[in-house]
């Protein structure tokens, strides 16, 4: 499974990755959504994990545009926003996309992964 | 508009909930980090019980970096309780350089989103008014709101407390933006609202691309 990782908190970024790559999930994170364009320019994902809020580009325009490249990529969305099922306006409908609130349980999101993928 | 309350009630309701949504939000992030980094250390001491080495360096910064988001996320708390405080006095006598380093504060991450800095001067002298602090910061944090809508990335807005001819201020400087001769900010509704409540009044300076808000001494 090949996963994009994309939150402009580096640190978040960087640590959520490493947790996944020690679980035997192939994932490249991005601190901008600009940062994340580039890396699946030449390379598809099966899923992309996106923060809602980024400065410059926000978490729906940044699935808009993955999904216009990549029309089978399924998304995540991970957000500090309370509640997580209700954010009005967000462009998410199961199964090709769901939300997941801050902070994350590893355990639940890697269940969530391995079920968008079927793996 | 809802009859119960009229449009500063509507818009301190809007201003106070945006705030602390804003503040928490930029909490969660901090706790997120300590989370995977508190991940990390598990996954880390799982690894050693199974005879992987690990990097006592690699520790040290995991450690470091959970002591730097301690701190942010206790900033952010006492900025939180700071502002949830500023209504247990509708009115007093305040330092305007306070009430513009808490408007910033508040502001940052909104302003960040808009790639947007926000710079606070420091005043020539201590300037004192009595006035309802809250409605103050929302009126400023409207000004600012409607400024960053329309303004070019990577720009700098500069705030700062003046007293000229007699008369204490509060500046914006650093405006950009095509249409800043629209007057939005000044024929926003509730801004006119807001300076009706504060005897404030308010003026575009085109040239200097400011915003001056004057208040009553």
């Amino acid at each position: 499974m090949r996963v994009l990782l994309v939150d402009d908190e580096e640190q978040l970024a960087s640590a959520l990755a490493e947790r996944l790559c020690l679980r035997g999930i192939d994932t490249v994170w991005a601190a901008s959504a600009e940062a994340a364009l580039e890396a699946a320019k030449s390379r598809e994902f099966d899923i992309a994990l996106l923060d809602v809020k980024m400065p410059k580009m926000d978490g729906p325009e940044l699935k808009k545009r993955l999904s216009k490249k990549w029309p089978a990529m399924k998304f995540i969305f991970v957000t500090g926003h309370g509640a997580e099922n209700g954010i009005p306006g967000l462009p998410c409908k199961r199964p090709e996309c769901d939300v997941l609130g801050k902070p994350l349980d590893i355990d639940r999101l890697i269940k969530k992964l391995h079920d968008m993928a079927g793996t | 508009m809802n009859p119960m309350c009229d449009v500063v009630c509507e818009t301190g309701l809007q201003y106070f909930g945006k705030m602390t949504a804003t503040l928490s939000h930029e909490l969660k992030n901090a706790v997120a980090i300590i989370n995977e980094n508190a991940g990390l250390l598990e996954d880390y001491n799982v690894m050693a019980q199974q005879g992987t080495p690990i990097d006592p360096e690699r520790l040290d910064v995991l450690a470091k970096r959970m002591g730097e988001q301690v701190t942010r996320a206790d900033r952010l708390l006492k900025g939180l309780n700071r502002f949830s405080h500023c209504v247990d006095a509708l009115e007093g006598e305040v330092d305007l350089q306070d009430i513009i380093e808490m408007v910033a504060f508040l502001s940052h991450r909104p302003a960040c989103t808009k790639g947007v800095t926000i710079r606070v001067q420091e005043a020539s002298q201590t300037l004192k008014v009595r006035t309802t602090p809250f409605f103050l910061k929302n009126l400023l944090w409207l000004c600012l709101e409607s400024a960053m809508e329309r303004m070019e990335e990577k720009h700098d807005v500069n705030i700062r407390a003046q007293k000229a001819n007699r008369q204490i201020q509060i500046v914006f400087s650093g405006f950009s933006g095509k249409d800043f001769e629209k007057e939005a900010v000044t024929t926003n509704p509730r801004v006119e609202a807001l300076l009706d409540l504060l005897g404030a009044e308010i003026a575009l300076e085109r040239n200097e691309r400011k915003v001056i808000i004057t208040l009553p001494t």
